[in-house]
């Protein structure tokens, strides 16, 4: 599939801060998702693409013809949802219209247009209101209808909702997914801090941290294995540990963690300084010392330090010699007696530990 | 205390009676102020927009000095442009120092910097994000001209109410510019300064009865056009 766009050799100075990506692409009918820490330059980045934004150096390219001169008529292309619902001070229905009379389309087109997309986000109702007496969700959604009421080939959702609360957002982002579903697929470039959101949307992931692209991949590929301590954490890795392989045999290595050894799948050689993540919800408890033969490597006598509720399950804070974090559902702790201070087993795969090489 | 009475009791009489020397005075300074105002206004906004959307070296210091010809006194606006179109001066082939030409020019300079001072800060209100937004809509130029004038509506007319005040009321550079000559130039604000100086109080408030009432009537319709989207406005609520 090809690139709809891709900017070369770009660079960006703000003051101290500086961005610079060597190559970046978003494929034809992809969702990519650009996340990363607050400060990494990912609406910097979007901006960019969505040619609001002039680079220092760098060429964007769509569908591989290099974009120069007149931009008005390469940002008719493409839309932008902002962070903030960025409404104009009319009618909701001449919100959604705004775009459609910028580019002076016939009337009975615009209001076709207007009124499809105020029903796909039921806002056909607030058609009169002004833009001014909306709540966020339904601002939001004006937001997306005039986005989406443009056509784009390609739509831009600069953390789209990160001003909602959490059960509005929840509810807009899978009236858009129904949306997108419905009005079939398109090229989208999203901005987010929310996992859920990168889950239930985007193809792809590009990590940014500090002016610069970490790691790009598929959500399995870069949830399943982080570029970098940054990456594995932001991407919810709760344990991360440094330690030293000792013995690498078969793909699977010994790692020593405060005297610890974590077996691991990796091809990582003895003597490699190494960081070991592994995600609470790859972590087992049980109150049984040796169980029946299994195919689990890591078996450690634990001690619970803390627990603490995160919505419908826990959290549970062990100590095995080295710090672990494992989720935990309320019925497991009632079965189990869990409780502060109540030494227990902890046991994980060696293929669920990621191994992140260190340098040097 | 009676002669304040009996003043106003006449003064009511030549408004009543449509006296024609007030009408014509009347007419003269709503066409003269009407005319300056529309001038500032229009190129005002223009000048307004283009510094506020614009990023150049020496920004503030313009902006220090459009604030500062916000305050400019009427009198030293009126010397100036009596200097320029004195008979001598650089622009007196052009003819037209007293008359309303001339009180134009005058009020236009007096009311721009404030139609262009209250636009900046008008058109600075408005958010870099909803800038941004209406770019990414597709906007050419002066579409995005047109949208942000229409986004800072509220501030723009306060502009232009601001600059139609200042003209309206002022005395010293009509006086200069226009010579307050009976049936040509005189205004309002002059009449009213020669009528005082004649003990005419009575025409004197007469003249200024109407001035206020033509200041109410015209801000009147500029609030009301002004405060049409706010009547959802939240209200503060104290107990």
């Amino acid at each position: 599939m090809e690139n709809i766009l891709e900017i070369a050799d770009f660079k960006l100075n703000i003051g101290d801060f500086s961005i610079d990506i060597p190559h970046f692409g978003v494929k034809t009918g992809e969702t990519m998702a650009i996340i990363g820490p607050n400060g990494a330059g990912k609406t910097t980045l979007m901006h960019t693409l969505a040619l609001l934004k002039k680079p220092n150096s760098g060429t964007i390219f769509y569908k591989g013809t290099a974009v120069s001169g007149n931009l008005v008529e390469a940002r008719r292309k493409i839309a932008l949802v902002s962070s903030e619902p960025c409404l104009l001070n009319m009618s909701v229905y001449n919100n959604v219209a705004a775009g459609l009379k910028i580019r002076n389309l016939p009337s009975n087109e615009i209001d076709s247009r207007v009124n499809r997309w105020m029903r796909h986000f039921s806002i056909n109702g607030l058609s009169g209101k002004s833009a001014r007496q909306l709540s966020a969700g339904e601002a939001h959604k004006t937001a997306l209808a005039r986005a989406l009421a443009l056509q784009p080939e390609v739509l831009f959702l600069d953390e789209p909702f990160s001003s909602l609360d959490p059960s509005a957002k929840e509810n807009i982002t899978a009236n858009l997914q129904n949306v997108l579903s419905v009005t079939g697929k398109r090229t989208i470039i999203i901005t987010t801090h929310n996992l859920n959101e990168v889950v239930m949307l985007a193809d792809r992931i590009t990590f940014m941290d500090k002016g610069r692209v970490i790691q790009t991949g598929t959500v399995e590929e870069v949830f399943g294995t982080p570029a970098n301590e940054t990456v594995a954490r932001f991407t919810g890795m709760e344990t991360l540990l440094h330690g030293t392989v000792r013995r690498s045999e078969g793909g699977t290595a010994g790692i020593d963690v405060l005297g610890k050894v974590i077996s691991a799948s990796t091809d990582a050689k003895a003597g490699e300084n190494v960081l070991v993540a592994i995600r609470p919800e790859n972590v087992f408890i049980t109150d049984v010392e040796e169980g029946a033969k299994t195919s689990v490597l890591n078996h450690y006598s634990c001690v619970i330090r803390d627990i603490v509720q995160l919505g419908n399950f826990y959290k549970l804070s062990l100590d095995c010699g080295f710090p672990l974090s494992c989720f935990i559902t309320k019925q497991s702790i009632d079965s189990l007696g869990i409780q502060k201070g109540k030494a227990m087993y902890a046991s994980f795969k060696a293929t669920s530990v990621k191994v992140i090489k260190r340098p040097g | 205390m009676e002669l304040i009475l009996d003043n106003f009791k006449s003064a009511f009489g030549h408004i009543l009676h449509l006296d024609v020397n007030i009408m014509r005075i009347f007419l003269l300074s709503l066409i003269v102020s009407g005319t300056a105002t529309a001038i500032s206004a229009i190129f005002g906004i223009m000048i307004g927009a283009a510094i506020a959307l614009s990023k150049f070296r020496g920004k503030r210091l313009l902006l220090a000095v459009i604030n500062t010809g916000m305050g400019l006194p009427p009198v030293v606006v009126g010397l100036f442009v009596v200097l320029f179109l004195w008979r001598n001066g650089p622009f007196g082939s052009l003819h037209i120092i007293y008359t309303p030409w001339a009180m134009i020019l005058a009020q236009v300079i007096i009311s721009l910097p404030m139609v262009v001072g209250i636009t900046i800060a008008g058109f600075q209100q408005i958010p870099v994000s909803l800038q941004l937004q209406v770019i990414s809509l597709g906007a050419k130029r002066l579409q995005f001209l047109g949208i942000m004038i229409r986004e800072s509506r509220v501030t723009i007319l306060a502009a232009v109410m601001a600059g139609f005040g200042a003209v309206i009321s002022e005395v010293g550079a009509s006086m200069m510019t226009g010579g307050n000559i009976s049936g040509q130039t005189r205004v309002l604000t002059t009449a009213i300064v020669s009528e005082t100086n004649k003990g005419e109080f009575d025409m004197a408030i007469a003249l200024a009865i109407i001035l206020l009432i033509v200041t109410f009537v015209v801000n009147l319709a500029f609030t009301f056009i002004q405060q049409k989207d706010t009547k959802h406005e939240w209200k503060i609520y104290w107990k």
